[in-house]
């Protein structure tokens, strides 16, 4: 399987500007009924946000696990 | 490794993020449609006596002629039913739902009996300072079903 999104370990910068790219599409698919909704841009920004992140603490635990065998 | 800050995303990555955004955003659509439809419930229910006045006091949740002496847990629970028979009777089942057992305790005793806190809290064998929390969330949630349904 390929590797995505670095698997899943991006820098906040980098989410920001993959979020950036897709600002658009996000707009989009927050409207409701017709009109654009805050909170559910906010809701699909965190999940892209958790989504691409989500490895990122396993990252950090593997370094200090190695730190502190050696 | 990638830099994406540089970089394109690849056609797998951004099918998922296009995939991440459009279900994240179905779910909050359903969510509020659901939401929807429990606030048309509970509109349906209010037809209640609402010009209707009782009082309290008249029925007797407790008996203080007897004399006073900390609770134990059968009284405890011939209160609570008693207090739950009564405010089903009143219709105000949202009251009863949302106070749990000891805050029922202290609503019959320091707001039907008008007993003082410190008396309640002998009775109940607990701290006044429980006595006066459980006040609080009392007045907090009694306040909030009052304004759900406009009485």
């Amino acid at each position: 399987m390929e590797d995505r999104f670095n698997n899943y370990t991006l820098t906040n910068e980098e989410i920001e500007s993959i979020l950036q790219k897709y600002k658009d599409v996000i707009k989009k698919a927050a409207k409701v009924n017709g009109k654009f909704d805050e909170d559910c841009e906010q809701k699909i920004k965190i999940a892209i946000f958790r989504k691409l992140s989500r490895h990122r603490n396993k990252k950090i635990k593997k370094f200090f696990r190695k730190l502190l065998i050696f | 490794m990638k830099d994406y800050l540089k970089e394109n995303l690849s056609k797998g990555e951004d099918d998922e993020i296009r995939g991440i955004i459009w279900k994240t955003a179905q779910k909050y659509k359903l969510n509020i449609y659901h939401r929807k439809k429990m606030k048309m419930e509970c509109i349906d229910n209010i037809d209640g006596p609402v010009s209707d006045t009782y009082k309290i006091e008249e029925n007797q949740l407790l008996n203080i002629e007897g004399g006073l002496h900390p609770f134990l847990e059968e009284e405890k629970l011939v209160l609570v039913n008693k207090l739950d028979n009564l405010l089903d009777d009143l219709e105000l089942s949202g009251i009863k739902r949302t106070l749990t057992f000891g805050e029922k305790l202290v609503f019959v005793l320091v707001y039907v009996h008008k007993v003082s806190q410190s008396l309640a809290a002998k009775l109940l064998k607990v701290q006044r300072k429980t006595i006066y929390n459980r006040c609080k969330s009392i007045d907090k949630k009694v306040k909030g079903e009052i304004k759900k349904y406009g009485r």
